[in-house]
């Protein structure tokens, strides 16, 4: 059997039905698809016949017989213009015309848009004049767009309009108030004057920041804040960023920094997408990078290309190199604020610290960027990494993972040495990152690392020590004579963290309620630590009693050393691991005799 | 038993004596945790935990420990970080102040894990007892149930005794059932997939698959499932257009082994994988190694190793060089130098 060419079929009623029905989620885009129409004609009629009157679309709507129209002083069509465009699904005039002269100006992209006409009317009419045969005043007509009529109409000037005879369902179109809003949300940043009835008033003017030509900057500043704020409904904008005409992507627009947050992971990113400044969504955050939470943005590009609902972007190359500008921008700006410390970014940091932090740590070209801007909380207030290193005098981190105080605290203190409370929201985790450059060494307290760090070895030789080690020296505690401050702490005991977690695995009690398997498991871990001694005992030689011992009488020697081992248990150890009654108890007795002594 | 009613019970109690911040971290640790916002949960986890013992409820802080096991162990089985905090955990779940807390159950389940992770056949044994313990504290009425079930019948795949894993599964399906709360749809019923996929019973384990819950709980880990399924059936191209992109499960540590199963196997066939792919799969070869999961690692670097190898690329010494690594940390051998000898050659 030879292959045999034939031509697919249309049923164009059922294309109609599903294009109409389906394509678009709301019918109020039938404003939005119409006035784009009007301006694309008015684009053109400039660019064809170097016009240069004033263009206008007016929308006028008829509540008693439920009509409603939008009108231009554009271009308007020749009759063989309305058979191939107008009344040709899918094939539209701007297409053309952007083809031909390469002009981005117009908005129009599918050839679509009048079929939103067919889905919101029982019938539509069509009247035009063309600038290029002004003798004839055409009028189109159909009733759901698959035949149609053209014959002539009362003279009318150069241009369209389309009226709308609205189904029942519709008929809420048919109202100024209604309208009004559309044309506030989908047209504001439409290069033309959109008016209403018998009004001259334009109901889309706002104050475009980027289009704002030799403006003061504090005049733009202003128009930023109120342009954002126009789009964000949830936070008030504090801080605005321009994005400036980027040549790869043709994008521009604004992005602010919100007033608040929830908290420090909220999402409230605010995105509006115009292209050719017609807008597309509010519904893109992903233009944004993941961590902006608390940013808001919006832009206008010619070169996202819509889906045919035009009610969202195609995530494409081009979004790709958009997201790509933006986020550039963004941390441009940031950083900017940052080292300038002015009054923006004092405002930026005290809200939006800890999302930074937080945002830093997933993305590492912001990383790089704020690494040494973004404060961290210390005990010494928020400091930034240099800060902190600059008060302590090394390039070291030291973190707390536990709020509980201790020796560590104490001593740092005693030292003006900040500490950082890692339990903080991302502040470990941006430690941690911090240090694998090299240049920061990062030390957590209660690790043996800290203690090495903070009790450094007093150099003493081997008499004095041995003299140390009688009265000071115990089998679970190792002793070390070292030298710190403040130097009225006389001793530290320190426990060791690893030998405490295999001592209290190794309680009766913890035997009895956990089953064998999972306990054996545990001990598995504990029994492949390295585990030196229990605890660790620093005399601190910068201290006059512990300087001065090696020359008391070994009677006060004893006294003294009991005194103090009791007072470092006291002191130091943990509820539960010392035996506070049996210190207490020396430190009462030992006090005692000394009271004695002296009376 | 319900194991969650103490915590909203407490989230109340919190949220009225003004702790907001504990109570709300209380819902977002396991949702994050749940959704692979796993980066999130490490960025507020150690905060959750200092508010809770702030308040003094180490029954929260037992809480927000699990789930942030949960999301380090069960999630991205990062055993190395988290063997620590495991076993501390356990220590402070079981002290007599604590035990009663439901999650001190889960406690025992994050340390066996751990240990799944490390070397999951190699500790098989181990876990099998561990797991069996803990099934003796609770019954089928416990929402953990299916959990530390599953972790039971994972142990028994490990260690290949397939119909006691069979046995096990249907026994803990049928006491679900009695129990009033239904056939396994996710943990358990994973396991199940894959130990049809082990024995070579693809049919059986696709019709499983569809049984499976839709949630996002575990929808990232069915695809792989349902990959692997493909895979070893010899359907390499129907088994690429289920795997979820790298990009989607770059975290989710607990995917990895048979995202690169799957992906291996497709190479070798000649079947749609670019050199990035591979690339990834060396990638997480790294992690693997890095996170302590030493026999996924070992097995992984073997596949890398003889495609390497056949394209006659010099990857292939450093991927037998981190077999050698790996392997000092089995807890077992099971055909590790064997493995490694035979490569060698």
């Amino acid at each position: 059997m030879s292959a045999e060419i034939r031509t697919t079929q249309i049923n164009l009623e059922g294309l109609l039905e599903v294009l109409g029905k389906n394509l678009y989620s709301t019918p109020v885009v039938v404003v939005r698809e119409l006035v784009q129409n009007a301006f694309d004609a008015c684009v053109r009629r400039r660019i064809e016949s170097g016009w240069t009157g004033v263009p206008q679309v007016r929308i006028t709507v008829d509540p008693d017989r439920h009509t409603l129209a939008i009108g231009d002083n554009g271009a308007g069509l020749t009759r063989q213009e309305i058979i191939d465009f107008l009344a040709t699904i899918g094939s539209g005039y701007t297409r053309v015309l952007r083809n031909r002269t390469q002009d981005e100006n117009a908005v129009g992209y599918f050839g679509l848009g009048f079929l939103t006409a067919y889905v919101v009317s029982d019938n539509v009419e069509f009247l035009t004049r063309s600038y290029i045969e002004q003798a004839d005043c055409l009028r189109f007509a159909s009733a759901g767009g698959q035949q149609y009529t053209i014959d002539s109409a009362a003279d009318r000037p150069v241009g369209s309009e389309v009226v709308l005879h609205l189904k029942d369902t519709f008929h809420d179109l048919a109202d100024y108030e209604f309208i009004e809003q559309i044309v506030r949300k989908y047209c504001c940043l439409l290069p033309i004057d959109i008016v209403l009835g018998d009004s001259d008033e334009p109901v889309n003017r706002i104050e475009v920041p980027w289009r704002l030509e030799d403006a003061s900057e504090l005049r733009i500043k202003k128009a930023s804040l109120e342009f954002a704020g126009v789009f964000d409904h949830s936070f008030q904008p504090i801080v605005t960023i321009p994005l400036p005409l980027d040549e790869d992507t043709g994008v521009q627009g604004l992005l602010w920094i919100q007033d608040g947050s929830y908290y420090a992971t909220s999402d409230n990113r605010i995105t509006t997408i115009f292209i050719r400044s017609m807008h597309i969504t509010d519904e893109c955050k992903e233009l944004l990078p993941e961590w902006a939470g608390f940013v808001g943005c919006v832009i206008d590009s010619a070169s996202l290309t819509p889906t045919a609902s035009r009610e969202s972007v195609q995530q494409d190359k081009y979004f790709a190199a958009v997201r790509a500008y933006v986020k550039q921008v963004l941390i441009d700006a940031i950083v900017r604020l940052a080292v300038e410390r002015g009054a923006d970014w004092r405002r930026l940091q005290s809200r939006h610290n800890q999302s930074l932090l937080g945002a830093s740590i997933s993305d590492p070209m912001l990383f790089d960027a704020m690494r040494d801007q973004l404060a961290l909380p210390t005990s010494e207030g928020e400091l930034t990494v240099e800060e902190i290193c600059k008060r302590s005098g090394e390039r070291r981190l030291r973190l707390a993972l536990e709020q509980e105080g201790g020796y560590e605290y104490l001593i740092a203190r005693s030292m003006g040495v900040p500490v950082v409370y890692g339990y903080r929201f991302a502040a470990a985790s941006f430690c941690r990152m911090r240090s694998q450059d090299g240049d920061i060494t990062l030390t957590t307290l209660g690790s043996r690392e800290s203690s090495g760090d903070l009790f450094p070895n007093q150099p003493l030789d081997d008499d004095n020590l041995a003299i140390f080690e009688r009265y000071y020296g115990r089998a679970d505690t190792k002793l070390v004579v070292s030298n710190f401050e403040p130097a009225c702490l006389p001793a530290v005991r320190v426990l060791d963290q690893d030998a405490l977690l295999r001592k209290r695995l190794e309680a009766d009690e913890l035997d009895e309620h956990l089953g064998s398997a999972a306990l054996m498991l545990a001990k598995r871990y504990t029994d492949s630590l390295d585990i030196e001694q229990e605890a660790y005992l620093y005399l601190n030689y910068a201290n006059p009693v512990i300087r001065g011992f090696i020359d008391l009488p070994d009677e006060r020697r004893d006294q003294v050393a009991k005194i103090l081992i009791a007072m470092t248990e006291l002191m130091h150890g943990p509820a539960g691991e010392t035996n506070s009654t049996a210190a207490m108890e020396t430190l009462s007795n030992e006090l005692l005799a000394i009271a004695r002594s002296v009376s | 038993m319900d194991i969650w009613n103490w915590v909203w019970d407490i989230q109340w109690e919190l949220r009225d004596s003004g702790h907001e911040a504990l109570a709300d971290f209380m819902d977002r640790i396991p949702s994050d945790t749940v959704a692979g916002h796993h980066d999130r949960v490490d960025l507020y986890a150690d905060e959750a935990i200092a508010l809770a013992r702030d308040v003094g409820n180490p029954w929260v802080e037992i809480f927000l420990r699990h789930w942030r096991l949960q999301s380090t162990v069960l999630h991205r089985q990062d055993a190395k970080r988290s063997i620590r905090e495991a076993v501390e955990l356990l220590e402070f779940s079981h002290r007599p102040e604590n035990r009663d807390c439901p999650q001190s159950i889960c406690a025992v389940q994050d340390l066996a894990s751990c240990y799944g992770a490390f070397d999951g056949p190699g500790f098989a044994d181990e876990r099998i007892s561990v797991c069996r313990e803990n099934l003796e504290r609770i019954d089928a009425r416990w929402p953990c149930y299916e959990c530390i079930g599953a972790e039971y019948a994972q142990a028994l795949l490990d260690a290949e005794r397939f119909s006691e894993c069979q046995e096990f599964v249907e026994s803990c399906d049928r006491a679900m059932v009695e129990a009033g709360e239904g056939k396994s749809t996710s943990d358990l019923l994973l396991v199940r997939i894959m130990l049809y996929v082990r024995t070579g019973e693809y049919e059986r384990a696709r019709k499983y698959a569809e049984l499976a819950d839709k949630g996002r709980y575990i929808e990232k880990r069915l695809r792989v499932a349902k990959a692997a399924i493909e895979s070893a059936d010899g359907k390499h191209r129907e088994a690429l257009e289920m795997l979820p992109d790298y990009a989607e499960i770059e975290n989710q540590g607990v995917c990895h082994y048979l995202w690169c199963e799957v992906m291996c196997r497709a190479w070798n066939s000649g079947t749609g994988v670019s050199e990035d792919d591979i690339a990834n799969v060396a990638r997480i070869a790294l992690d693997m190694e890095e996170r302590g999961a030493y026999r996924q690692a070992l097995q992984t670097n073997a596949w890398l190793v003889d495609i390497f190898r056949r394209d006659g690329r010099k990857e292939a010494a450093a991927c037998l060089a981190a077999m050698k690594r790996v392997s000092e940390h089995l807890n077992k051998d099971l055909g590790a130098s064997e493995l490694i000898a035979s490569l060698e050659t």
